[in-house]
């Protein structure tokens, strides 16, 4: 390409990059850089405070040895574990339903939907509020119906990660519910005509006709799933702080607490953005593998059936 | 032809992604700023303003809760100076430190700043000069003993910041709920057993009312045991750092600890400390669900103005271990207050404002307003208390001292699970003690003689 026509197709096509340079700006002021920015952490001890000290692989070998960033991955596994399991079924039993010819449909749709619109932590304040054991409403509800003599200790060591997990899958169903509720709508109705003719209903229709058919979006809302359970921390964090004795700790709740701690610096994390970023970058490259293995076995189901 | 130029279009796009992402990662791998290093040090020189000129002064504050007492005094001392200084009072607590760094790299330092944490940062970072030029014998008597302590005023042998205010800690006890109860509110606890021992009565007692003995805000086991585990173990000469050897021995400190945890087996904790916060604990004590827990100066201004309560409360000297004090409690935020900047022109000029504002009467003026509690024994005695209901029983006593900062507190780095984790655990009976003590001893010593040998930190003895 000589200079001559390179400027002319320059000329030709300015409307074009006139139109993709704001959001190219933005792409590499807000993506691009900050990326790069964590990469170059990795290598460096920085508290956003005195000098950045170089210190090579050492963020590295930390991470091996890091008994809490083993400790929260091991609990994001179990998290996004259950809120997979629990969530996806659920929301697309849910979608299914009021996708029916119901009275008041829409009603129950918009009031499924809401958790996704409210704030996530306002949401988990809420909750703490009805789960607390000294005046939580679900105590006094399980006493007064005479199902526990004591109060349940909801955020203790025992129940705190099926708490958590609870009050996420409530805000999650909405979402996923129209992700099935939009594939629902795709399935052509002459299919469930041609069906019925044939003698096909109820528990029929549903097997062999809707969920088969709902595969391409499941697959694509699984994987969507999947990857927004791992970024959960936000309402871990109002919930329980990671707690008790880090056993809800979540990786992105940890890099939450390495890259901006929650008044404990003294506690169990100091502000280290050199870390917090290889723990971040470690993070990535986890969800990733598992997003890619996930995506790999999802096609290689498609192929066998 | 079509095809041709949207290659060719994808070409160009892709060439200036690349270029762009080559800047990035050029100006993203500059080399780092030195924060102070562009700013010209101060230190041992200053310049005079011409005559008839003001000398500007600016004095950047983490704090707002005194804005307007502040404002009025800046005003006041601008107009009476004699020294012709001007001074511009700023407060902020979002982003503080990012700010003042920000300031430094650019050259615009403020004269005066307030340390938002310990002074060891700021030093080591070259932000701060000494002031022991300005320093009298007269000043170093006024402060006694709350000067010249390591890693809250003093570095590396000089001093960088004087004490002014702080908060002392307390058993804060409600004295209705004690009464309920069946127990002298005159007579709180004076041991752990004792403190158990009320516990146990209040709980068993008030139970069915929702009323529970003892709260610690364990969902931040460091913001729980800050002000309770460690002060009581200072206080009966516990501590998990000795001063004298330089090194961590846990061993009477877990002691402490297992007093703790045996009022948590006992069923006498208020429920869910696990993932209670401080202002629900706060909350809930306003509400009078609670007996005792321990805590600050600041909970005067919190059944103040956040949560009023109609509820008795009282506060008094912590519990020992046994019953014998034979140790100090330390203050929080205590012995470190102004430093001047090191890209200050006028450091005399800096100096006379801070004079001001740690007068005797300004000092006096800004605890009966309720602003702050004077941690300086000598000027404490002259001022009078704040008029607001509990602050009489933060009156300093003779255990409410400064103490040099623990290592983990002047900023020695501990990989993994810090102590307050591990011993939280304990208290809340999630692990146990066994081999707990050895682990950390080994944990912390190890991290302080590395950074003690590497010259990263100077040992830390009194």
């Amino acid at each position: 390409m000589n200079t001559k026509s390179l400027k002319s197709r320059i000329r030709q096509n300015r409307t074009v990059y006139a139109m993709l340079l704001p959001g190219f700006i933005f792409l590499v002021l807000f993506a691009i850089y900050p990326i790069v920015w964590i990469l170059r952490m990795m290598f460096y001890q920085y508290t956003s405070f005195g000098d950045f000290n170089f210190t090579g692989l050492k963020n590295f070998s930390t991470l091996i040895h890091d008994e809490m960033f083993w400790n929260a991955l091991k609990n994001t596994l179990v998290y996004a574990f259950f809120k997979l399991i629990i969530t996806i079924p659920l929301s697309f039993v849910l979608a299914y339903f009021v996708n029916m010819k119901l009275r008041g449909r829409m009603i129950y749709r918009s009031i499924y939907f809401m958790p996704t619109i409210i704030s996530v932590s306002i949401m988990s304040t809420v909750f703490y509020l009805i789960f607390n054991p000294y005046n939580g409403s679900v105590n006094q509800l399980l006493m007064t119906l005479g199902i526990v003599d004591e109060p349940i200790n909801w955020f203790g060591n025992q129940f705190a990660m099926v708490t958590v997990l609870l009050i996420a899958v409530w805000g999650a169903l909405g979402n996923y519910m129209t992700y099935f509720l939009s594939g629902l709508a795709t399935i052509p109705t002459d299919i469930y005509e041609s069906a019925e003719l044939d003698g096909a209903t109820g528990w029929k229709r549903l097997w062999h006709i809707t969920i088969p058919m709902m595969a391409p979006i499941t697959q694509t809302v699984i994987m969507l799933a999947l990857i927004q359970a791992f970024k959960d921390y936000e309402n871990i964090m109002v919930l329980t702080g990671g707690g008790p004795n880090n056993c809800t700790e979540t990786l992105y709740l940890y890099i939450y607490r390495l890259m901006f701690p929650m008044g404990d610096s003294y506690g169990n994390v100091v502000l280290n953005y050199g870390y917090g970023a290889t723990v971040a970058f470690a993070t990535a490259i986890i969800v990733g593998i598992i997003t890619m293995l996930y995506l790999r076995w999802s096609r290689k189901m498609d192929e066998t059936f | 032809m079509m095809l041709k130029s949207k290659k060719q279009l994808m070409r160009m796009a892709s060439l200036a992604m690349g270029s762009a992402l080559l800047l990035s990662v050029f100006s993203g791998c500059g080399a780092p700023a030195d924060t102070a290093g562009t700013g010209e040090s101060a230190e041992g020189t200053s310049t005079t303003a011409q005559e008839g000129e003001k000398i500007p002064i600016t004095f950047w504050t983490t704090q707002r809760h005194d804005l307007e007492f502040m404002e009025e005094k800046v005003a006041e001392f601008n107009a009476t100076n004699t020294m012709n200084i001007e001074v511009t009072y700023e407060a902020m607590t979002d982003n503080y430190d990012n700010n003042l760094e920000l300031a430094f790299q650019s050259n615009q330092a403020p004269d005066i700043f307030r340390p938002k944490s310990e002074i060891v940062p700021y030093v080591k970072k070259g932000m701060a000069i000494p002031i022991d030029e300005f320093l009298t014998d007269e000043d170093r008597e006024r402060y006694g003993d709350t000067l010249g302590i390591q890693n809250v005023n003093v570095y590396d042998g000089q001093t960088y910041s004087i004490p002014t205010y702080g908060n002392n800690y307390r058993l804060i006890y409600n004295k209705d709920v004690f009464r309920k109860a069946g127990l002298d509110p005159e007579k709180p606890p004076k041991t752990m057993e004792e403190l158990r021992e009320y516990a146990r009565i209040i709980t068993e007692n008030l139970k069915d009312e929702g009323i529970y003995g003892f709260a610690m805000n364990m969902k931040n086991a460091y913001s729980a045991m800050y002000r309770s585990v460690d002060e009581v173990a200072r206080l009966s000469d516990m501590f998990y750092y000795d001063y004298e050897t330089g090194t961590y021995d846990f061993s009477e400190y877990a002691k402490v600890v297992q007093t703790f945890a045996d009022i948590y087996a006992d069923g006498s904790f208020f429920p869910g400390a696990e993932s209670l916060d401080i202002d629900p604990l706060r909350t809930q004590f306003a509400l009078g669900n609670i007996g005792m827990y321990m805590s600050g100066y600041w909970e005067v201004a919190v059944y103040d103005s956040q949560f009023p309560t109609d509820q008795e409360w009282g506060a008094c000297v912590l519990p020992t271990y046994d019953g014998v004090v034979d140790g100090v409690n330390t203050m929080n935020s205590a012995g470190r207050s102004y430093c001047i900047s090191s890209q200050c022109e006028h450091p005399e000029a800096a100096w006379e404002f801070i004079k001001f504002i740690t007068s005797d009467e300004f000092m006096s003026e800004y605890q009966e307003k309720g602003y702050g509690l004077i941690v300086v024994p000598s000027v404490a005695e002259k001022a009078g208390t704040c008029e607001v209901y509990g602050s009489e029983f933060f009156n300093l006593v003779d255990t409410d001292t400064i103490q040099p900062l623990a290592p983990e507190m002047a900023g020695l780095e501990i990989e993994g699970k810090s102590f307050y984790d591990e011993f939280g655990a304990v208290i809340m009976g999630q692990a146990s003690m066994d081999g707990l003590v050895e682990a950390m001893n080994e944990k912390y010593n190890t991290a302080l003689t590395a950074a003690v040998e590497s010259g990263s930190m100077a040992p830390i003895t009194k």
